[in-house]
């Protein structure tokens, strides 16, 4: 009897023994291991595919996604908050203090492309030419540098100084705290990196991916930006048209170019969206059944002309007028452009008259995008050039996260916020012209300290 | 029994010449029911060995030599009685009931302790007391019994989840709750819920059913958890249930029905004064009146010619005569009253000298007060031993389990029934003309078809099995070995019908979820006791293995044809929004457990436990934990030297030890891993988690020190217990600047202390016919956070904030204040006012301060019960003090919120140009919105509260009556009053569920209940 029970016993030890050999073994069915996993071309582009998705709705939709409309569309003049988020009515009054939940998702949501673009670049230097063919290791590089440069042009003209990173995090944190750099040296490192992408880069699936034509886009705006306007010129010269078409090569009809079922002409680089994205950009600015966070404004609507057919995308829903350039509510797939033609003729306009005073051609591009909206031509001159181009980017590209940096490149911010009615003249302090610092990147980061804020935070 | 009858007899006759003689008789009773007893053993004090034991008849007749001089009667569950003979030939006695005298015996980790030699901290509740609350889970059923054990039942929506806190909370990131182990049993226990419900979230111990629990323990010091190892910082709830009894089969049935009301309601604005309201603002803040009218809106509705403003006035007087239109008020319309809750049980407990079981099973069955929630629970258990030969005992322990929750949105959800009930501006009609919902006009959604034609249903079944031996070794080792298989089936179905607005969008949507966690365990324990001379020996040594998977599963679907085709099943397009479907995590941990008490001599008691767990879950750098524990305990009473007759017992403990908590570590949240992320139809991977390969267990030290005090024969128990816990290694995102990508990594960083003190006091007041029993806890508690990472503060949830000095959760908010001096917080705008508390002229997050805490300073209980005869009656009282609530309800629904939101019925004292003497700002929108509004202490409350938490009244039928019949009546009533300051529903509400650092926070959060019930029970 007391064998057996001790036999029992030793049988029932040893079973729980060996089976504890592999006792710490569990393996993730969910994730792979984070080191090595760029050892090829296909596994490059895999993690490309991570690059732009950070892009897309990643940490709510901070960069093209809906939580980035409603930011830039506030903080001017074509967008009212007509919801309930108190941190959009803040920046709806222009009054956001540095914890702003919104301002500090943004600033997320942009360098979580850096640091995905800088893994990526880093991971492809390692590889050899037995590795990944060098003309398409080059050309991932350019691509990654050309998203790379394309956030850091929008975190410049947001924020001002920001940090500027080009190496990722290391395994012991040991890089995680880096110091504001100066508006220069960041336009510089955009400046680099567009000159390496320019050399480099390839189709690599326009208009959802980088393409030469999308290279040039921001390499015009960032020249144009940054004042040095011939370069600016020659770069958005690339969208001159050749054609006697009224509408040069724009999509016939606007209301096409937001429909994400129709590919356009007007198309140089969006954001590819699908269902199980949901870039909320509906959810926020479409009515109801949506969410309508944010609605048009009075001035906005006013603004139009008479027969303005871009008018034609702002409706009145339940007494608020909501902007419906992104109407997938339920699947939230909307296709936001970064660059696109209309914007381009714009700033190649622009550029006409900033780098050569050439108001003639200036106006046939302004004309082309005012035809295509059903408006008869208008002519610029030294005198109404800037409002008219103000007014015509604004009609032509609200909600499209251009409104903004407009107005502060027109040197007209401090004007356009005053006329805001969500706006007191005592809220117009020196600090709206930047948005600050999140308070969270000033508290985790060992090298910005409070004395590094924006002025007026 | 047999063999010692035997041997008595023998003995008996074989002394029977030795001495004169002389035969005593009499009769033995039960002193409560005056009914014989048979089987009394009667014997001589002086010669154990000549004795003899009542028949059937209580009667019994003993000879006995001349020299004897005192007869001892005793029995099973009697009070065991001296006599002295004194030339007596007759002897009658009543014993009394030996509820008081049997040795009480404690159930702590892996063995039992009599009370009396506990030297560990261990509150014992008792079944019987649980079960007169009508709370359907056994956690809810704990609020009020024990000192130091804070409940909060964090919402009144049927099945939620119930924070259950000893001594404290010692984490940030992981469970506060306890490790609940089942008959030796660690049980899953995490909240289930997959989906947001906005704050509720499903109660995975509710599984269990009240009646078949025989006590419950809370192990709370480190030297009763410590051989918990890396899962018992937060104390541990051991629970047992209930096993047979050798004898005839007692049948059992218990019936209950009650009625519940919600104790309070939101009351909403009416239609007039709101529209006033949302006019003044808009009429404040924008320049076109007209176009903002909210009023006029409301007016148009209805199409009446544009007389504006006399319209307009009828309307804000609360005229709506002339607006043909029912106003329906949303809150009327989704709230129920006097909403049955009901009980059946039924159990059947018996055996023979070798076998014994116990089978239990109940249906109970609870309508919620708001429409469209409900929950059920049918269980059933099978408790069986069998004792195989003299050296083998086998168990098994099994218990079966459905649960069916209905559900639906509230608190913190814009598809909320009583959030968009109290949010949605009021007289919106809620039906049209065919008397079908109506979705327009709604800011949100309709709350009353909201309640009614959404599903949110959760079904869990659950089985959980126990089976193993009991093997007598030598002498005094045993060892024991069971085998444990835990399974838990969650399932969650969703279903947004197209007819709703939420539905609409995707022309129904609706989904399934399926988590099913399944656990085995293997412990194995050898224990070994032994008397060595004066001192006695308790050892055991474990060896525990467990494997805990969870697999999940989710499906998704837009697109129904018809909103009676409710099932994923019929949608036309798949979607997955809400994470992915499909995958399966797992983790593994293994320990060895060893523990030595000694007792010597009665007096001096010393125990020592040492547990390790190695967790799969630990980074690979600190795989294994250790965990060690001692106690000391001096029992005064029995030294010789100590001699005060009122004094039965004066005994003083201490111990240290440390515990582990795991559960804020994901299975693989130590490793630095690249996940997918598809952009569009391209998939992809990317890095979304960086690892920490020395993440390791959250560690808490406890010195724990008390004395007991038992007067008058144990009469009185008085017991005092003090605490320092002490948290290290506390698990915090350490925050990395976003510039790098990353905004924090899980890094074992911080520290936390929890002090208390705890007093309990057991008292039999009158032992008579009329027997009166009062105990009074009472715990002081202080938390504090000591270290966080470069001492940043952690914020979660509206405005709570973990903080260096602060306990954790406080809320950190802007100080509104007179700034003006005349005489409210308000200016002369109306607008509120704030303290610039760094002077710097500007209002930044810098000004905010620390305006309360959610934990309580005290808390406790006070619990009555009287009895004469066969009638019953008890009371209770629990209460906190010295906590803050933020009432994040009115800072929505408030006069300072939004004017697109329904508001509170109490906020008509808003300032106007004519009423000036109010803290209440004006109606105002945009910026000057914004400034009232901001997160203050306005909102913050006095959360203290009293509650008279349950009364019952039963009343039991003579068993003469009813013969072998036990027919018991009861009556009770729960949450009948409570005194509190605050405002809203229910002081013990909170909006985010269990979470300890987002907590005592209020935002449309339902409230709790007063129940009525009445019920029978018949056992025989």
């Amino acid at each position: 009897m007391k064998t057996k029970t001790i036999s029992l016993l030793i049988v029932i030890i040893m079973l729980i023994l060996s089976g504890c050999e592999e006792f710490t073994d569990t393996e993730p069915t969910t994730s792979i291991s984070a080191e090595g996993m760029i050892y090829d071309e296909a596994s490059a582009k895999r993690v490309m595919n991570g690059v732009y998705s950070a892009m897309q709705v990643d940490n709510g939709g901070t960069v093209y996604g809906g939580y980035m409309r409603m930011v830039d569309g506030v903080y001017a003049d074509n967008v009212n908050h007509t919801g309930s988020y108190p941190d959009v009515a803040e920046l709806w009054g222009n009054d956001a203090i540095s914890s702003n939940l919104f301002i500090d998702a943004v600033w997320e949501g942009h360098y979580l492309v850096v640091y995905r673009a800088n893994k990526l670049i880093e991971g492809l230097e390692k590889l050899g030419a037995e590795d990944i063919p060098t003309e398409t290791k080059n050309a991932l590089i350019a691509e990654a540098k050309f998203l790379r440069a394309l956030i850091y042009f929008r975190l410049v003209n947001y924020f001002g100084d920001v940090p500027l990173i080009t190496e990722s995090l290391l395994d012991d944190l040991s890089n995680k705290d880096h110091p504001r750099n100066s508006v220069d040296e960041v336009y510089s490192q955009i400046k680099q990196d567009l000159e390496d992408a320019e050399s480099n880069v390839m189709d690599m699936g326009a208009p959802f991916r980088v393409s030469p034509e999308a290279v040039q886009a921001l390499k015009a705006k960032v020249y144009l930006y940054s004042g040095e306007y011939g370069t600016a010129l020659s770069a958005a010269s690339n969208f001159a048209y050749s054609g006697d078409s009224p509408i040069g090569d724009l999509a016939s009809n606007y209301a096409d170019v937001f429909d994400e079922s129709m590919s356009t002409s007007e198309d140089i680089f969006k954001i590819l969206f699908t269902k199980t994205d949901g870039n909320n950009l509906a959810w926020f600015l479409h009515g109801p059944p949506a969410r309508g966070e944010v609605g048009a404004s009075e001035s906005l609507r006013n603004a139009f002309e008479q027969g303005d057919e871009r008018a034609g995308l702002i409706h009145l829903t339940e007494n608020t007028w909501y902007i419906e350039k992104y109407a997938d509510v339920a699947g939230g797939a909307d296709y936001p452009h970064v660059f696109r033609l209309a914007d381009m003729y714009l700033i190649y306009a622009e550029a006409l008259i900033r780098a050569n005073s050439n108001y003639a051609e200036a106006s046939t591009y302004v004309n082309y995008v005012r035809n295509r909206a059903g408006l008869s031509d208008t002519t610029l001159t030294s005198n109404n050039w800037e409002d008219i181009m103000l007014k015509e980017r604004r009609l032509e590209l609200y909600a499209e996260g251009e409104r903004w940096l407009d107005v502060k490149r027109f040197g007209v911010a401090e004007e356009v916020i005053s006329s805001k009615p969500s706006v007191t003249f005592a809220n117009v302090r020196n600090k709206y012209l930047l948005w600050p610092i999140p308070q969270n990147e000033i508290d985790a980061n060992e090298q910005i300290s409070p004395a590094d804020q924006n002025p007026g935070y | 029994m047999k063999h010692l009858f035997i041997v008595l007899l023998f003995l008996f006759f074989g002394s029977f010449t030795a001495l004169s003689q002389q035969t005593i008789t009499g009769t033995v009773t039960n002193a409560e029911s005056g009914d014989p007893i048979p089987g009394v053993s009667v014997v001589v004090k002086e010669q154990t060995a000549i004795g003899t034991s009542t028949d059937m008849d209580g009667k019994y007749s003993l000879r006995v030599s001349s020299d004897a001089e005192t007869l001892v009667f005793s029995f099973v569950g009697m009070q065991t009685q001296e006599v002295a003979i004194q030339g007596r030939t007759t002897i009658n006695i009543a014993l009394q009931p030996a509820i008081e005298e049997m040795e009480e015996v404690v159930v702590v980790g892996y063995g039992t302790r009599s009370r009396k030699n506990l030297i560990s901290s261990v509150s014992k509740v008792e079944a019987e007391e649980m079960q007169k609350v009508s709370e359907p889970s056994i956690d809810a059923a704990l609020q009020g019994q024990a000192a130091g054990v804070t409940i909060n039942r964090n919402s009144g929506a049927p099945g939620q989840a119930v924070s259950v806190r000893i001594r404290g909370v010692t984490t940030v990131s992981g469970s506060n709750q306890p490790l609940y182990v089942v008959d030796g049993v660690p049980v899953i226990t995490e909240d289930v819920t997959t989906d947001s419900y906005g704050g509720q979230s499903g109660n995975a111990i509710s599984n269990l059913s009240p009646n078949d629990i025989e006590s419950v323990e809370i192990l709370k010091d480190a030297a009763a958890t410590a051989i918990y190892g890396a899962r018992a910082s937060n104390g541990v709830v051991l629970i047992t249930t209930k096993e047979g009894r050798k004898g005839d089969v007692d049948i059992s049935m218990n019936f209950s029905y009650g009625i519940q009301n919600p104790i309070e309601r939101y009351k909403i604005m009416s239609v007039g004064d709101y529209y006033k309201f949302a006019d003044m603002a808009f009429n404040t803040a924008l320049p076109y009146t007209s176009y903002w009218s909210y009023a006029k809106g409301w007016v148009d509705d209805f199409n009446l010619t544009p007389e504006t403003s006399d319209e307009l006035n009828n309307l804000y007087n609360n005229n709506l005569e002339g607006f043909d239109r029912d106003v329906t008020n949303y809150m009327d319309a989704v709230y129920k009253s006097d909403v049955p809750i009901w009980e059946a049980s039924l159990s059947a407990r018996g055996g023979d000298d070798n076998t014994t079981y116990y089978l239990g099973f109940s249906n109970i069955d609870q309508q919620g007060v708001v429409v469209g929630q409900s929950y059920n629970r049918k269980s059933v258990r099978f408790n069986a031993n069998q004792e195989a030969n003299d050296w083998l005992e086998i168990f098994a322990k099994v218990n079966y389990s459905v649960e069916e929750v209905n559900m639906i949105n509230n608190d913190n959800n814009i598809y909320g029934v009583l959030s968009t009930g109290l949010l949605e501006a009021p007289g919106i009609p809620v039906y049209d003309e065919q008397d079908e919902f109506t979705t327009s006009g709604f800011l949100f959604s309709n709350p009353v078809q909201m309640a009614y034609e959404i599903d949110g249903v959760s079904n869990s079944s659950r089985i959980v099995g126990n089976a193993g031996f009991n093997a007598k070794i030598i002498r005094g080792l045993t060892f024991r070995s069971n085998l444990n298989m835990d399974r838990l089936d969650f399932q969650e179905r969703r279903y947004m019908p197209s007819t709703t607005s939420w539905g609409s969008t995707y022309n129904g949507k609706g989904f399934l979820t399926s988590d099913v966690y399944t656990r085995w365990l293997t412990t194995n324990q050898l224990n070994y006791v032994a008397d060595i001379g004066a001192l006695n020996v308790n050892a055991t040594a474990v060896l525990e293995y467990q494997d805990y998977m969870r697999t999940y599963n989710h499906a998704e679907a837009d697109n129904y044809p018809t909103p009676d085709l409710r099932w994923p099943y019929s949608g036309a397009e798949l979607s997955n929004i809400y994470g992915n479907p499909g995958y399966r995590t797992e983790n593994k941990l293994f320990s060895v457990v060893s523990r030595v008490a000694l007792t010597y001599d009665d007096r001096y008691l010393l125990e020592g436990a040492f547990r390790s767990d190695a967790s799969s879950k630990f980074g690979a750098e600190n795989r294994t934990g250790y965990f060690p524990s001692f106690a000391v305990g001096w029992k005064l009473h029995n030294e010789s030297f100590f001699n005060v007759d009122a004094i039965s017992e004066l005994k003083i403990n201490g111990s240290y030890g440390i515990t582990g908590n795991e559960s804020g570590i994901g299975d693989f949240t130590s490793l630095t891993v690249a996940t997918s992320k598809a952009y569009g139809d391209f998939s992809g991977i990317h890095v979304d988690q960086l690892g920490d390969s020395k993440l390791s267990w959250e560690e808490t030290s406890q010195l724990n020190g008390g004395a007991t005090l038992g007067l008058l024969n144990d009469r009185i128990i008085f017991e005092y217990q003090y605490y320092e816990k002490e948290t290290t290694n506390l698990l915090l995102s350490k925050p990395l600047p976003a510039s790098t990508g990353f905004t924090s990594i899980l890094s074992n960083v911080g520290e936390m202390k929890n002090r208390g003190h705890e007093f309990s006091l057991r008292a039999n007041i009158l032992n008579g016919e009329f027997k009166w029993t009062s105990t009074f806890n009472h715990s002081f508690l202080k938390n504090k956070i000591t270290k966080l990472y470069q001492e940043q503060p952690i914020d979660r949830g509206f405005t709570s904030r973990v903080a260096i000095g602060h306990a954790l959760g406080s809320f950190y908010v802007f100080e509104a204040y007179d700034k003006d001096g005349n005489g409210t917080i308000l200016d002369e705008n109306g607008d509120v006012e704030y303290r610039d508390r760094n002077g710097d002229g500007v209002l930044t997050d810098d000004d905010k301060y620390f305006a309360g805490k959610p934990l309580p300073d005290h808390s406790g209980n006070f619990h009555n019960q009287f009895s004469y005869k066969g009638l019953s009656l008890s009371a209770n009282f629990n209460y906190k003090q010295g906590r803050e609530i933020y009432n994040n309800t009115l800072a929505f629904a408030g006069a300072s919120g939004s004017p697109v939101f329904g508001k509170l019925a109490s906020q008509t004292n808003y300032w106007t140009d004519n009423n000036t003497d109010t803290n209440l700002p004006r109606p105002a929108y945009g910026a000057a919105q914004s400034n009232n509004n901001r997160d203050s202490d306005r909102f913050i409350e006095d959360g203290s509260y009293l509650r008279f938490q349950n009364i019952t009244l039963s009343y039991t039928l003579p068993e003469r009556l009813l013969q072998d019949v036990q027919l018991r009546i009861y009556l009770g009533a729960d949450n009948i009053y409570t005194w509190t300051d605050y405002s809203g529903l229910d002081p013990e509400l909170n909006v985010f569920g269990t979470d300890d650092v987002a907590t005592g926070t209020d935002f449309l959060t339902q409230g709790l209940n007063r129940t009525y019930k009445i019920g029978l029970n018949v056992t025989f």
